[in-house]
């Protein structure tokens, strides 16, 4: 019987686990990159900022854990000298309020989450800004008023609260945030605050707000968005 | 009619198995559609190309898909994907020495130490690029159980690092793409990820170690 030929013994290789270590690293990072952008969002935040300007999607990922999105470019500049914010609709009382009037509006201030249905969260925002029975007494809504529309001056951005969305006791219409008038990303000089809902029912640079009878679809409803955005309870975002 | 040689040097030696191939190839296809979609739900701008449930559900879809394929491919030959595992874990000396060419030797593996089934490159990208993915289900997953459950969303920790790994894959995955269509002296392996076949001559240049275990088992 043929014995089969010699073979040399391979000598057995060295295995230095460096796959695995990159492996683990890099969860090991993922892991404690949650938890630093989660804790520092201002730092590392403005970091991101400047790489994703460098890449050219400036403005997505500012600092202290919000991301601004627009859908015009350049977003709208607010001069105080010709903003005027106009009231109308179904109302006995329709305004044109300049932003000197807005001011002398009596204002109240809240402390606030806000959710964007992308999935990241802002938490404990103070705002300060006029409430929805102040705007109400102001106009007079028709008892056939149901519904209010809110004009962004970023054309074509638009959406809609039914009036008793509007009505809910956190619901205003914001000029500062967190101590300051509100900065040109987060929508000034007026942004609508609904802590409820995800941002995107939020309008932000608001110019004109309209009472109506019938509903319309807002902006990202006509995208397939849901017109009632219910933190925590839409699976379907 | 028998021929001399044929057993021994066919032109093509057989790199991956259909399993393998099929792994591949649903990866590719299930992240591509991640991607896309993804991008529907970061972008403004392509939000209007897909609206949001129709993109959130195929990127759910497709995650599902990934994991349920590679679970059944695992479970029916365990021996096929644990060998990529077994094969990335690990570097030995030459895969280290094959490393110390620094990025030149991605491109350019002439004069580098003879290699194995894998090269030092492509287990590194490998084991990287699964805790990617992992870094990417794990995040993902937070965000998805995050619409219902707030707090779980810890800010907006969950999503940077969701945008930052699908970041560095991609980065990655240029590089591969780079690698397995344009680069002359690796595009050749793209044959093996496709028919599961590679050029002998070729593989024995850049997987010379590979080539000769198989030789020498008569392959």
């Amino acid at each position: 019987m043929a014995t089969p030929p010699e073979r040399p013994t391979p000598t057995p290789r060295e295995r230095i686990p460096i796959g695995r270590a990159a492996f683990l690293g890099t969860i090991a990072l993922g892991a404690v990159g949650v938890a630093a952008f989660s804790r520092l969002g201002g730092g590392v935040g403005g970091l991101i900022s400047d790489a994703s300007s460098a890449v050219g999607v400036d403005g997505i990922v500012p600092s202290s854990g919000w991301r601004i999105y627009n859908v015009q470019d350049p977003m709208p500049t607010f001069d105080p000298a010709s903003y005027e914010l106009v009231v109308d609709g179904a109302v006995a009382n329709p305004v044109r309020l300049s932003w000197t009037d807005v001011q002398a509006t009596p204002m109240e201030e809240q402390v606030c989450d806000f959710h964007c249905v992308t999935g990241w969260s802002v938490y404990d925002v103070t705002f300060r800004g006029i409430r929805p029975q102040t705007l109400i007494d102001l106009v007079q809504p028709k008892p056939t008023a149901k519904h209010v529309n809110f004009q962004s001056l970023e054309e074509p951005y638009f959406d809609q609260l039914t009036l008793e969305q509007f009505l809910l006791p956190d619901v205003m219409l914001a000029t500062e945030m967190d101590g300051k008038p509100l900065t040109r990303p987060h929508g000034s000089p007026m942004r609508l605050v609904i802590p409820q809902m995800y941002g995107y029912k939020g309008v932000k640079w608001v110019g004109h707000i309209t009472f109506e009878e019938e509903p319309t679809l807002g902006y990202w409803e006509t995208r397939g968005y849901a017109a009632d955005a219910w933190v925590g309870t839409d699976a379907q975002y | 009619m028998p021929s001399t040689e044929a057993g021994r040097e066919a032109a093509r030696i057989r790199r991956f198995t259909p399993v393998q191939i099929a792994a591949h190839l649903l990866l590719a296809v299930t992240f591509l559609a991640m991607l896309w979609t993804g991008a529907c739900l970061y972008f403004p701008g392509l939000a209007e190309v897909m609206g949001r449930p129709l993109a959130k559900s195929v990127h759910l879809w497709s995650s599902g898909a990934l994991v349920l394929g590679l679970t059944v491919m695992a479970v029916a030959r365990p021996r096929d994907l644990g060998r990529v595992v077994r094969e990335a874990e690990s570097l030995d000396r030459a895969d280290v020495d094959w490393l110390r060419g620094g990025p030149r030797r991605v491109v350019d593996h002439r004069g580098a130490p003879e290699q194995g089934w894998l090269n030092a490159g492509q287990k590194l990208a490998t084991a990287i690029m699964l805790g990617l993915l992992v870094v990417l289900y794990g995040t993902g997953l937070v965000m998805w159980l995050g619409a219902g459950i707030t707090w779980l969303r810890i800010g907006s920790g969950a999503v940077d690092v969701h945008d930052l790994a699908t970041l560095l894959f991609v980065l990655l995955l240029l590089g591969h793409l780079y690698l397995a269509l344009l680069n002359r002296a690796t595009r050749p392996a793209l044959r093996g990820i496709v028919t599961g076949d590679v050029d002998r001559e070729w593989a024995r240049a850049n997987h010379g170690r590979w080539v000769r275990e198989m030789e020498d088992q008569g392959r």
